[in-house]
């Protein structure tokens, strides 16, 4: 339970390795945080979140937010417009009638006189009338017109080009499903300056934020790392960081250790490595980790070392999901369980089957869930230890992108920089990605991690003040904070009841998925030890043409555990109210899955 | 009628233009049915639900001009309404299909035509099918019905026969026909390009970066 991209891509392992899935979500949405949303949807939800009831209900599903705002200017300013409109309509129908019993009264006064200028008079109101409507014509589509396209990560992440969740989608074939763009720039904000980050040698040395000394001590750092890191000769890699481990425990030592000045430190900290969560305390081998994974990520497939899906973060659950499918898995949305069985109702056995919440029993050999699904009174025999992050969130459209920046871009800000921030704050400019047929339109998202319960606003208002100075721009904007909740995977092993805690938190500190997928690896070892990982699929276009018959697209059948009779028996589940009267269905592993959102059909 | 003298396995087959095109409907109306006789001119009568297709090729010409369709079935997610919104990014074209022997498959035609609207682009070109025509004696909704109802959405009908390869052809075919008239024979609407890189392809790898 719990349909986070980590949970997702662990489902579809399963279904991969022909082990049998249900996924069920109680929500109409895939993707839990991870979800894309058109901006009427995310109002919804954020307007969802606000509401009293809400507030006062614990253990919510995902998505779900608190300390929401939500400024809709461009609504604002029409009616504002349309007010002022029939104000000014209001005032013009006064002034004439005032102006006609005035002349009314010089008519009587001075009959002749008044004839000629009632005549001008009329001839101006004329004029008025007619110019009036032409505006209207020309309108621009409004922001709720066009809010069907946009397409908005409630929780945006960056993909490394060489990144482990890059490789996956290549690796499963998962990426046919989705379409990506590299960003154009990333930037970091240094000396009250948007700044953009040197991709090459030539452009550092280009570069006139950094003097010559500066670029020379870049230079060195980088090529440590490139020694450290060598893939030509390992041996000597492994001997140089077995030698810096020795002397070094932390990154943040090891870059002491160049005697950088305070900017090239920010450049190397904040926009080359991007481990920005407990900074002080990251381990050498991590960051130099990271480093190296920016390094070798740049110019891959563009300027930035980064990609991103066209169409949000949102579709990459998607896409898993869809993988699943084709491989058999089911998937039922608006749906959680209400009761867990063990076997001879004993709650240190295994699993034995659920009850859903319409009542129908699921068999099960396993239940992986995250752990909002199994904090209430449902898991006995377990307690779950996580932890809580939460984070700021600003979403704006605006009119026109940040000052010095190109359309898709990525801005670092480091600590201590806009209004005393705690923590470093990431800027994502789209004016194509995730507003893919509203040309103009810039899309804006800002997040930071929010620190003692600190409110989006007062994190993030300075910043957005500075970074959008024409607040005219704006179009509409939301602040907002939402928590995820981790649960230290690396301790987790299947339980006496078969059950499986799988956290779905969406962003961790390296802003990408390496963590994730590497924990994701091991739990689908735990439930499916000794099976290759998500398989690369068949090429559709490799065998289109074949000989063979349609199972050459279908390897999935041939291992499946499941006969084609209990296929038929959920076939005849077509429709979801006969869901509920239906006999069990014989499944190896059950996941449910939850997601807050508005339903679609 | 189907397939024959298409290139053989050949993925680098050269095409003009690629069109991608989506089935959708109710659980059973015979999507993938249409799918393997339009890309492999084979039936199959057994009502397995769709695991493993994932979307199908075929090239064909048009006016001098190779293209290559690309239409994609629901992998059984249509059964319990969880198709991806994935699903429908970049469709050009939808063919809406129903069962000419199930009313219900008719009646949903509307719930499925509004998740389009909702999550398709606005230009998206549709068509409406009844498919199972050669269940004549089992047949439920008349033709008329199926006509009027895409008249009221401004749409192209058809009905067709999976088994019997009635109509498939002219469906599909028809429907890239329309797409190509829209999309690359009217130069005020080119067909939506954005450079996105391949993942699939091995990155150029040039100058290295910084280091």
């Amino acid at each position: 339970m719990g349909s986070g991209e980590k949970m997702i891509a662990m489902i579809v392992a399963l279904s991969r390795s022909g082990k049998s899935v249900l996924h069920l979500d109680e929500k109409m949405n895939y993707g839990g945080f991870d979800g894309s949303f058109s901006l009427g949807q995310l109002t919804t939800l954020l307007e969802e979140s606000n509401t009293e009831l809400l507030k006062e209900k614990k253990d919510l599903i995902p998505p779900y937010f608190s300390n929401v705002i939500i400024k809709n200017y461009e609504q604002e300013r029409l009616d504002k417009e349309e007010k002022e409109r029939l104000e000014k309509e209001r005032l013009e129908k006064e002034n004439l009638e005032k102006k006609e019993t005035e002349e009314n009264k010089e008519e009587i006064e001075n009959k002749e006189d008044s004839e000629n200028k009632e005549g001008e008079e009329n001839k101006e109101e004329v004029e008025i009338k007619v110019d009036e409507p032409s505006p209207v014509v020309v309108k621009e589509k409004t922001l709720n017109e066009l809010g069907r396209m946009f397409s908005i990560d409630i929780a945006p992440t960056l993909l490394y080009s060489r990144g482990a969740l890059v490789k996956l989608l290549i690796s499963s074939s998962a990426s046919k499903y989705l379409e990506f763009k590299s960003l154009d720039q990333n930037y970091l904000y240094i000396n009250k300056k948007v700044h953009p980050i040197p991709s090459t040698k030539g452009s550092i040395f280009k570069d006139s934020a950094f003097s010559l000394k500066e670029k020379r001590l870049i230079m060195k750092f980088f090529e440590s790392i490139k020694d450290l890191k060598s893939p030509e000769e390992p041996e000597k890699s492994t001997q140089l960081m077995n030698e810096l481990s020795s002397k070094y425990q932390l990154f943040k030592d090891y870059i002491k250790s160049f005697q950088f000045t305070e900017q090239v430190e920010s450049f190397v900290l904040y926009g080359v490595s991007l481990i920005h969560e407990n900074l002080d305390s990251l381990s050498l081998v991590d960051g130099i980790e990271s480093v190296f994974l920016y390094t070798s990520s740049l110019l891959v497939y563009g300027q930035s070392p980064f990609l991103l899906p066209y169409y949000g973060c949102g579709d990459i659950p998607q896409a898993f999901c869809r993988l699943c499918a084709v491989f058999g898995g089911t998937y039922v949305l608006g749906r959680t369980i209400n009761t867990i069985q063990y076997k001879d109702n004993d709650h240190s056995n295994p699993i034995e089957s659920v009850i859903c919440s319409e009542g129908q029993t699921i068999k099960t050999k396993y239940l992986v869930s995250s752990p909002k699904y199994l904090n209430n009174s449902l898991l006995t025999s377990t307690t779950i230890n996580t932890t809580k992050k939460t984070y700021s969130r600003f979403i704006g459209i605006t009119n026109s992108r940040i000052n010095g920046t190109e359309e898709q871009s990525f801005i670092t800000i480091p600590p201590n920089s806009i209004n005393n921030n705690k923590n470093v704050i990431n800027i994502l400019q789209f004016a194509s990605i995730c507003v893919p047929y509203n040309k103009g339109k810039t899309l804006i998202q800002i997040t930071t991690l929010s620190t003692d319960n600190s409110k989006a606003e007062d994190d993030l208002k300075e910043c957005v003040n500075v970074i959008i100075p024409n607040q005219e721009e704006l179009l509409w904007s939301s602040f907002f904070n939402f928590t995820v909740e981790n649960v230290d995977d690396s301790n987790n092993n299947l339980n006496n009841n078969n059950i499986l805690v799988c956290s779905d938190s969406p962003l961790n500190a390296t802003i990408d998925y390496e963590y994730h997928i590497s924990q994701v690896k091991k739990l689908f070892e735990i439930i499916s030890p000794n099976t290759p990982f998500l398989e690369k699929v068949p090429d559709s276009e490799d065998v289109i043409w074949g000989v063979e018959e349609i199972s050459n697209d279908t390897p999935i059948q041939n291992d499946k555990e499941i006969s084609s009779g209990e296929l038929e028996s959920t076939n005849e589940a077509a429709e979801i109210e006969t869901l509920s009267t239906s006999t069990t269905y014989s499944t190896t592993t059950t996941t449910t899955t939850t997601t807050t959102t508005e339903n679609n059909i | 009628m189907a397939t024959p003298g298409a290139p053989a396995s050949n993925k680098s087959a050269a095409y003009d233009y690629l069109i991608k095109l989506l089935l959708i409907g109710d659980s059973g109306v015979g999507k993938s049915c249409l799918l393997l006789r339009f890309s492999e001119d084979s039936f199959t009568p057994s009502f397995i639900t769709t695991i493993g297709i994932d979307f199908k090729i075929r090239t064909i010409e048009l006016e001098g001009k190779r293209i290559k369709l690309q239409i994609w079935d629901t992998a059984g997610q249509e059964r319990f309404r969880t198709i991806t919104t994935a699903y429908y990014r970049g469709a050009m074209g939808i063919l809406l299909v129903y069962d000419v022997t199930d009313e219900k498959s008719f009646g949903n035609i509307r719930n499925w035509i509004r998740n389009i609207e909702q999550h398709a682009t606005d230009s998206v070109n549709k068509m409406l099918i009844g498919n199972k025509c050669d269940m004549a004696e089992k047949k439920v909704v008349d033709s008329a019905r199926g006509k009027s109802l895409a008249d009221e959405y401004g749409i192209k009908f058809l009905e067709t026969s999976a088994k019997n390869s009635i109509n498939v052809e002219e469906a599909f075919i028809s429907l890239a026909k329309d797409i190509k008239k829209r999309m690359i024979d009217t130069p005020n609407e080119p067909p939506q390009l954005h450079s996105k890189p391949d993942l699939t392809q091995n990155p150029n790898n040039k100058k290295r970066g910084c280091c």
